[in-house]
């Protein structure tokens, strides 16, 4: 670049348009650390230090210490990140080491960083910065950011063509008024353009954790789960079919294999068994929609027993243990309906002696005292009822739920029964099971989530990752699975109350973030803010072809092709016009009657070839007008008269008059 | 031709020559021009295009990751270029534009021609880039209800009056991704000298055409003395005695030739073939200039009484300018 003489020829400007200046070189620079911040956090620690290198070497370049890196510079840097995004995700080739090297890319820019061409580019890799972000968060707060960044991104993209100085403040707010004239037909385009599926197979997010608990439990899993912030998913019951808090038992996974510590899946021979038929023909169901966040795993939640469900484009189905799994991980965000039968009625499906067998499984040689004790019972009596109405006083005698239980030995379940007696869902859920397998009752483990927190303005359910739970289900001969949660022996709150109530106050502060300890208006305004991520997931997220279809059946009656056009024409128009009148005629402020008046006054004396000027008073020239044009001396006198007497009598009808003469001049009025 | 000038009149295309003749139809030539959007032209520029690839790959991305915010960004940049018609249209509209005049140069310079730009009176005009039809683009701003004046540039490669094809007025602001631009046909010319070329001054003076004051006759005067040589002295006026002498080279002066009317006759510079012709007596005009000595040009078809002074400076380079090679040519 050099050091340019200062050019002031229009003919010398143009030459210098083709550079950036470096007032506007600040802006792109400040565009690009606002796009690409929330981006690093997802991406390896090393590409803070590139950005930071980066900015420094443009830093000495701009106070001219430094040149230009040339292209072996370049390439050398280039092959460097190369190998490390390799070395850091394993060559997986997945979305983040794309991302990682879009932003990589998009740093290394800014060491090119001299014309108005570069200045564009980094603009429109701003933009796909922009989107990346989007495949990773799209809660309201990302959105929100990624508007500033879109308000700070077009500003900087409109310096590049000012030429001349101009205040922070009027360049970002030109880049704000573009994106507020813009957003309306986006809004048209978002709500109108027809939705397709997906075009072809994507690259995951990989390093996107799954959320939730996984396939396996031990002991200690639920409970730090529980401290983990977030949202399950949300509920909307339909029809005025909710039932109580303590009914809600969002069953997801059905664990039924004991290793002595961890519970786990039961790998079965995939058999054709469908779901269990419900008893009558047409039960009484629990009709609900949930909005569910993409956890990546198969298992959906529902209500015990759902028998129909719809899940749009995801292909799902109904487990013969009654619950509702995907054919694919959840990778998206999954709004589905479900109807469940009502809690008092049960669906039935007896039990193969094989299955039967399987499900009071226990390993040999673990938690001795637990299996002898369970068999003391089943030697004192016959029922099943019996047995369970035991174990739970047992719970009941001096167990103490909490969330930081002692650690537990090898027969985890003796040491926890016997000794500890301290322990979260998990514990009761565990010990319970085994409890029952030893006294020969079938019984497996359920883990899901109970309760919800139930937001009255907008009549949802929103399930926390905090209020996941496990609990455990019994076969009752001839009546089939029977829920029966051993947590609530130890802590009836947790179930009718929520896990907010039923821990004690040091266990409260170690869930995140202070969650449940937060003061009162704190607590309300996170209530008030998950609604709104509720709505704006439900209606902004999920919007898909099928919400399109409804949604255009209700406002424009028909999705057919021509009727979405003509409104899209139609829509499109109105704005044109508004954009029309807003931009290209801002200026023309309403006129008083009196103004317009004067303005159809100076063109009917266009013809005398008479102006008046701009410091003239109508009266004098009135004066001059007559002088020239003998014929309208009269008139030019009576008008003359008529502005004096405006001017000076402060009556209405005064004005009127002067208004009148001055639209009908020269004729009398 | 001296030389070359280093920029060529682009040829037109088949497309543009069309275009043009559209143009041509719409505009007729005048003094002053209104841009409004019978004479404004918009279509998205290459960064436009850009901008469109740009979208329609966020859109598939949107699409692949069913990601609604991915898709809105894409609808976003769809709606920024739409809302940026507008803009770049009202960064034009209303726009006045009037023909002030332009000095005249010698060839190989470069002609300014003077325009006069008014705005609309509430309206601000950013990053207007104007040119000629082959000239040099200059770029420049209005505030408001500002008047601005702006020299724009046309190299001058032929002697004769330069009449500038068409007047290029475009603006991509406020994102360069619309083009709003117009091509305005502008009643101005200007008038190109010759380019001067150092010649001796004939001295094969032809008599008899002089007027009343006589001319050429420089010799027949009375001797005045000796002046230091000046170049362009005529050779028969050199005091030879004395440059044999070594004392130096010296002019012989008469007492006539100061306040006598010199021609610069077309026929005297018949050993000069075309342009160069017209060049040297060119050259010859500025040396008169130069010394105020009166002179006057004796064209074939036309003739210029002595005089001296810029007015007639002016006339008699502007007469050299127009001068058409036809029939008289020797």
């Amino acid at each position: 670049m050099g050091a340019v003489p200062n050019m002031h020829t229009p003919q010398q400007v143009f030459q210098q348009q083709k550079l950036i200046p470096h007032d506007n070189l600040v802006w792109l620079l400040v565009a690009q650390g606002v796009v690409i911040v929330p981006l690093l956090f997802q991406l390896p620690i090393w590409l803070w230090v590139i950005w930071g290198g980066a900015l420094y070497w443009r830093w000495q370049i701009y106070v001219g210490k430094r040149q230009f890196p040339n292209s072996i510079t370049k390439l050398l840097i280039s092959l460097m990140a190369i190998a490390g995004l390799i070395a850091t995700y394993q060559g997986a080739f997945g979305v983040e080491a794309m991302v990682g090297f879009l932003v990589f890319t998009f740093i290394i820019k800014l060491l090119e960083l001299q014309s108005r061409k570069d200045g564009l580019l980094i603009i429109f890799i701003g933009f796909i910065a922009i989107a990346a972000q989007f495949l990773f968060v799209q809660s309201i707060w990302a959105t929100l950011y990624a508007t500033f960044s879109c308000i700070v991104l077009i500003s900087a993209w409109k310096v590049i063509y000012i030429s001349r100085q101009r205040s922070i403040k009027y360049k970002l707010k030109g880049g704000a008024s573009l994106l507020l004239q813009a957003v309306p037909l986006m809004l048209l385009m978002f709500v109108l353009m027809p939705r397709l599926g997906p075009l072809w197979h994507t690259p995951l997010l990989n390093q996107q954790a799954q959320t939730g608990f996984s396939e396996r439990l031990s002991p200690g899993d639920i409970g730090s789960l529980v401290q983990s912030t977030g949202t399950a998913f949300r509920v909307s019951f339909l029809d005025n079919t909710a039932p109580d808090q303590s009914q809600l038992y969002w069953r997801g996974l059905i664990l039924d294999n004991f290793d002595g510590r961890t519970w786990t899946k039961l790998r079965l021979p995939r058999t054709a068994e469908t779901a269990p038929a419900p008893r009558q023909r047409n039960p009484e169901t629990i009709h609900y929609e949930v909005l569910m966040e993409a956890h990546r795993y198969r298992w959906l939640f529902s209500l015990a027993d759902p028998i129909k469900a719809d899940t749009g484009k995801v292909r799902s189905r109904i487990t013969e243990q009654g619950l509702l799994v995907a054919r694919d991980p959840l990778n998206a965000r999954l709004q589905y309906q479900v109807n469940s039968i009502d809690p008092r009625e049960t669906v039935f499906k007896p039990l193969t002696t094989q299955q039967r067998q399987q499900l009071i499984t226990l390993p040999e040689q673990f938690n001795p005292k637990t299996v002898a004790l369970a068999k003391t019972w089943r030697n004192q009596t016959d029922s099943t009822e019996e047995i369970i109405a035991k174990a739970l006083a047992l719970y009941h005698q001096d167990f103490y739920y909490t969330l930081t239980p002692p650690t537990l030995g090898e027969n985890s379940v003796d040491d926890f029964l016997f000794s500890s007696k301290q322990g979260f869902c998990e514990h009761f859920a565990s010990s319970f099971t085994v409890l029952m397998r030893a006294a020969d009752i079938p019984a497996r483990v359920v883990v899901g989530y109970q309760g919800g927190r139930y937001d009255a303005s907008e009549n949802y359910w929103s399930v926390r990752q905090a209020d996941a739970h496990a609990w455990t289900e019994v076969w009752l001969e001839g009546i089939g699975w029977q829920r029966v949660d051993p947590t609530s022996a130890v802590a009836p709150q947790r179930v009718a109350q929520g896990i907010d109530n039923a821990l004690q106050a040091a266990d409260r502060n170690r869930i995140a973030a202070g969650q449940f300890s937060a003061p009162q208006w704190l607590t309300h305004l996170r209530h008030r803010f998950d609604a709104a991520n509720y709505i704006w997931s439900r209606w902004v997220l999920s919007y898909d072809a099928e919400q399109q279809n409804q949604l255009l059946k209700r406002l424009f009656g028909g999705k057919e092709p021509w009727r979405i056009g003509l409104v899209f024409i139609g829509g499109l128009l109105i704005l044109i016009s508004c954009y029309f009148v807003l931009v290209i005629r801002p200026n023309r402020r309403a006129r008083s009657p009196l103004q317009k008046g004067l303005v159809k006054f100076d063109k009917t004396c266009q013809q005398w070839r008479l102006q008046r000027a701009d410091s003239e008073t109508l009266a004098q020239f009135c004066a001059r007008l007559g002088a020239e044009q003998p014929q309208l001396l009269d008139a030019c006198r009576r008008l003359a008269t008529l502005s004096q007497a405006a001017l000076y009598n402060p009556k209405q009808d005064q004005q009127v008059q002067l208004v009148r003469a001055l639209n009908q001049f020269p004729k009398e009025c | 031709m001296s030389r070359q000038s280093s920029q060529v009149t682009p040829t037109l295309s088949v497309l543009q020559k069309h275009f043009f003749k559209w143009v041509d139809k719409r505009n007729p030539i005048a003094k002053a021009v209104n841009l409004d959007r019978k004479n404004l032209y918009i279509f998205p520029s290459l960064t436009g295009f850009f901008l469109f690839i740009l979208s329609l790959i966020l859109w598939l991305l949107g699409t692949s990751y069913q990601n609604n915010l991915v898709l809105a960004l894409s609808y976003l940049l769809l709606s920024l270029m739409v809302v940026a018609i507008f803009h770049t249209y009202a960064n034009l509209a209303g726009l006045t534009i009037k023909t002030l005049g332009v000095k005249p140069v010698y060839v190989n310079d470069t002609a300014y021609f003077s325009l006069q730009l008014v705005g609309h009176r509430r309206r601000r005009y950013e990053n207007l880039t104007i040119r000629w039809w082959g000239g040099q683009p200059a770029c420049f701003d209005l505030q408001r209800e500002e008047v601005l004046t702006i020299q724009v540039a046309l190299h001058a490669a032929k002697r004769g009056v330069l009449i500038p094809k068409k007047l290029l007025i475009e603006s991509t602001f406020p994102l360069g991704v619309i083009r709003c631009w117009t091509w305005v046909n502008l009643d101005t010319s200007a008038v190109v000298f010759p380019l001067p070329l150092n010649v001796p001054f004939p001295t094969q003076l032809t008599s008899g055409e002089s007027g009343e004051h006589g001319s050429g006759g420089n010799g027949t005067d009375e001797f005045d003395g000796l002046k230091a040589y000046r170049a362009g002295d005529p050779i028969k006026q050199i005091a030879w005695k004395h440059y044999a002498r070594e004392q130096g080279l010296f002019s012989k002066h008469y007492s006539a030739q100061l306040q006598r009317d010199c021609w610069l006759n077309w026929d005297d510079f018949s050993q000069y073939q075309g342009e160069k012709r017209l060049s040297a007596l060119c050259y010859w005009v500025i040396h008169f200039d130069s010394i105020q000595q009166p002179y006057g040009l004796s064209l074939p078809n036309k003739k210029i009484k002595p005089d001296v002074g810029e007015a007639h400076r002016l006339t008699v380079l502007t007469a050299l300018a127009r001068f058409k090679f036809n029939g008289g040519r020797t």
